[in-house]
């Protein structure tokens, strides 16, 4: 009992001095405009790719359709927040979000989970693709030409609380009971129902958690970037949330943060090469893959207990 | 002796294929039971229809469970284990790439409540209900003299352990009648020996109903107090181990000719 | 009743154009149970070595559709032995992953060298529609359905009568039984490679002189909706590609031709889910369940 409160502790020190860290470098101008804009974009990602992970990696039920939900929490905020701008309104726009996603993935989720492997990616990619052509063609959204000049409200702070409030809710759920319950869906569908595993359940739950997180990361997008078109969440977006997912290590919490700041750091750094860039991005995905299969950091998980374990073996 | 399952005229058509035809018996509380037969004479299909993994085409399953009687015809592989019913697979289905402790664990997921708000808040409750199941999870390894592996992948165990965890496993969800799909395959004659003990320790300790399938004859005729027989797809005989043993039609089904020491 | 047969024709021409394309994607999946996302991309190269042979070298139609053609094979064939064959044994979304890569590579190497702007595809063979009571058929849609049937009429010789197509066969079916019994693994998925490039080569000809225009992203879209007829036509299945690009493409023409054109994407997924729902496996794809 005292050594897990020790660890929640520690965890949550760190994330305090992460903050304050932060704070202190924009403060003295060692974190500019520019880098501040690049660490924003990556807390985005990684609380995109942390619930792509729970859906792909964990609970083995392979989506590409991140994107769709992600457009929902988007363009929840942007309506709402342009309409009454508000600090207030914001947080209840991304609650709108979520909850309007998760109506969408049980929607999607239902029907499609039954489905296995590419069929499922194919039928998710499809849905999410459906979400797309809708908002395109709605007047409240503004259609294909998108929602500009959307008040902002999420600064890096506020990203940088989401980023840890999502790595928490995923974490601690995925060191639940339900996280092994969803974990045995993935290992071996039969089995884990010849244990009174209800799978469908447990699959539609990695699935809607999954969904809700896109739309948080979504709200926040819409409102630090201003500007969104229903292009910006195609089957593309999908695919680029898929890669961070993948090229971290699928079904490590800690290789999805490795990833998106790997990344995260490639992209802005590349921005000098111009057209080279996505030719370079390309090339250095393709040789990663080639030589590291199963992503940078496998199934490695950072954890607390093990790394006390180890310097009392040390100490000893 | 009171029934505890009961099958009655059971029949699984595969397309033109019956697999299963006419297949009725009865399991009593607290029995051991082998069902054997030649390869391919539907053992593993008449189980996967007891285990809901596969629906019947016609026929009835009864269970007289704690609850009730209940029919199992329609009922998914999810509810029938919930009802009380689990079972191993002929190629093992452990959980690979969890760990042992883990694999008994996922067993335990409906016995205990750990609602989603204390689990990712991490409030005491949460800790209470892990602290809970992770006790009952190592009691149940220490029994079958598992828990040194406990953090182990279960990929990593060797064959013969691996099967144990895959019966410690079903025996975790509570059963009432345990379904051990050819628990002794590929195992040496020692090993086959350790697992009749063990299967004899469970019937005993767990006070539940066994049903097995086993092509080992000496493992089959040491544990079970009555014998199935089953040939392509009907039931040829039934009986005690040695009135199995005397049957000439289950010698001719297997050896295709008499031959007086044939079973032995 | 006359713009029916109008939509009809239509819809033919476009979906034997994703019908060439899904039996690239069918095979390829067939034999390495990989999406290649990259496919798409060949069918771009195809379109722009048409243009450019046509432009610069004065290549006829049907010297440009089989040197496309060749091209088409080549470049299947060398991006599976640097980026696919490495990864035979890692996970598939591995290789699904790589397969994405490739496709951004060629799209953005490709915007790199020509430049990302649209340009005409050169008229190599004179438009001329003829009237039909009123339907209106195109000597170019003509073609594009003549060369079409003819490709996968050959492609069916090869998979059915060639001892290259039985080897393809049967590393579908089973890879490490087929190697067995002596087949090469690397030939034969070599080849696959190559005939479904070479498919997705000579649609990109045929593209070019329907559309009239060219780009180095234009092979995203269709290659999409290329794989999800397969899917739809049962992946791993021929003529479930075939029936499924014709459908797609006939409903898009559908959707289209009762003035809903902004939903038919919509549209195309929707059936696709609605399919897969009744047929898991697609209209002819065969139900493969797991063994307990």
């Amino acid at each position: 009992m005292k050594a897990n409160f020790k660890y929640n502790i520690i965890w949550l020190s760190l994330m305090v001095v992460g903050f304050i860290l932060m704070n202190t470098l924009i403060l003295v101008g060692i974190i500019d405009s520019f880098l501040e804009n690049m660490l924003v974009v990556i807390g985005i990602n990684i609380i995109l790719a942390l619930g792509l992970n729970l859906v792909v990696g964990f609970s083995g039920q392979f989506s590409l359709g991140h994107a769709g939900f992600m457009a929902i929490g988007a363009y929840a905020t942007a309506i709402i927040t342009s309409e009454h701008p508000n600090t207030l309104n914001f947080y209840l726009s991304i609650i709108v979000g979520i909850i309007i996603a998760i109506i969408a993935a049980i929607i999607v989720g239902v029907p499609t989970l039954r489905l296995h492997g590419d069929y499922l990616a194919i039928a998710t990619m499809g849905a999410a693709e459906i979400i797309r052509i809708i908002i395109n063609n709605l007047k409240i959204t503004n259609g294909p030409s998108g929602m500009f000049n959307i008040p902002k409200f999420a600064s890096w702070p506020v990203v940088y609380v989401m980023v840890c409030i999502t790595t928490i809710i995923i974490a601690n759920f995925v060191h639940s009971r339900a996280g092994r319950a969803i974990k045995s869906v993935r290992e071996d569908e039969i089995a884990a129902e010849s244990l009174g595993i209800k799978t469908t359940f447990w699959k539609l739950a990695a699935f809607v958690l999954g969904a809700a997180t896109a739309a948080v990361a979504g709200s926040l997008d819409a409102s630090y970037l201003q500007t969104i078109t229903p292009n910006n969440f195609g089957i593309m977006e999908s695919i680029s949330i898929l890669i961070i997912v993948v090229l971290g290590g699928i079904g490590s919490l800690t290789g999805t943060f490795v990833a998106a700041i790997v990344l995260g750091v490639i992209d802005t750094a590349l921005q000098s090469f111009g057209p080279l860039r996505m030719v370079i991005y390309s090339l250095a995905l393709i040789l990663i893959m080639v030589f590291k299969p199963t992503g940078l950091l496998g199934r490695y998980e950072i954890s607390l207990p093990r790394i006390f374990a180890r310097k009392k073996e040390a100490k000893s | 002796m009171t029934t505890i399952l009961k099958v009655d005229n059971l029949v699984k058509n595969f397309g033109g294929l019956t697999a299963v035809s006419n297949v009725s018996l009865t399991l009593d509380n607290n029995e051991l039971v082998a069902l054997i037969g030649p390869n391919g004479a539907g053992k593993t299909t008449l189980f996967n229809l007891l285990t809901g993994v596969i629906s019947p085409s016609s026929g009835a399953i009864i269970f007289h469970g704690d609850n009730g009687t209940i029919s199992l015809n329609n009922k998914s592989a999810t509810q029938i284990a919930n009802l009380g019913l689990a079972r191993t697979f002929q190629n093992i289905r452990l959980f690979s790439d969890l760990s042992v402790l883990e694999n008994v664990l996922i067993a335990l997921t409906n016995q205990y409540q750990e609602s989603f708000i204390a689990s990712i808040m991490r409030l005491p409750k949460y800790y209470h209900a892990e602290q809970q199941m992770r006790e009952a999870a190592l009691h149940l390894l220490k029994i079958f003299e598992l828990d040194q592996q406990a953090d182990q992948l279960a990929r990593n165990l060797p064959y013969g352990i691996q099967r144990r965890l895959e019966i410690v496993r079903a025996l975790a969800t509570k059963p009432q009648i345990l379904f051990l799909d050819e628990p002794a395959a590929g195992m040496n004659p020692e090993e086959t020996a350790d697992l009749s003990d063990l299967i004899k320790m469970i019937q005993r300790d767990f006070h539940i109903t066994i049903l097995l399938i086993e092509h080992d004859m000496s493992l089959v005729m040491n544990l079970a107090e009555k014998i199935y027989v089953l040939d392509q797809g009907s039931l040829l005989a039934q009986g005690t181990p040695s009135q199995i043993q005397q049957n000439s039609a289950v010698i001719k089904a297997y050896l295709g000719e008499e031959d007086d020491n044939a079973a032995n | 009743m006359q713009t029916f047969w109008q939509q009809l024709i239509n819809g033919l021409s476009l979906g034997s154009i994703y019908a060439l394309l899904a039996l690239g994607y069918t095979m390829v999946y067939g034999i390495i149970k990989l999406i290649n996302f990259a496919h798409g991309d060949i069918y771009m190269l195809g379109a722009f070595w048409g243009y450019y042979s046509i432009n610069l070298w004065h290549f006829n139609f049907l010297e440009a559709l089989l040197s496309s053609m060749i091209v088409g094979a080549a470049s299947g064939v060398i991006i599976e032995y640097f980026a696919y064959r490495p990864l035979r044994q890692a996970p598939r979304i591995t290789a699904l992953i790589t397969a994405i890569g490739v496709s951004f590579f060629l799209e953005n190497g490709m915007s790199y060298l020509f430049g990302s702007t649209a340009r005409d595809f050169p008229q190599v063979i004179k438009q001329v529609n003829y009237n039909f009571g009123g339907v209106l058929i195109s000597n170019i849609q003509i073609l594009i359905l003549a060369t079409a049937a003819i490709l996968m009429v050959a492609l069916q010789f090869i998979i059915k009568k060639t001892k290259m197509g039985t080897a393809m066969r049967a590393v579908s079916v089973d890879a490490d039984a087929a190697e067995l019994v002596g087949i090469s693994l690397n030939k034969t998925i070599s080849f696959t490679f190559a005939i479904g490039s070479a498919l997705a080569g000579a649609a990109g000809v045929l593209i070019g002189l329907y559309y009239n225009s060219i780009d180095p992203l234009m092979g995203m879209t269709p290659g999409i909706k290329a794989f999800v007829a397969a899917v739809v036509g049962g992946i791993g299945s021929v003529p479930g590609a075939t029936i499924g690009g014709f459908l797609i493409g006939l409903l898009e023409t559908l959707v289209q031709s009762v003035g809903l054109s902004a939903y038919k994407d919509a549209a195309v997924y929707l059936v696709l889910i609605v399919i897969l729902l009744i047929l898991p496996a697609g209209i002819l794809g065969k139900n493969i369940k797991e063994k307990v």
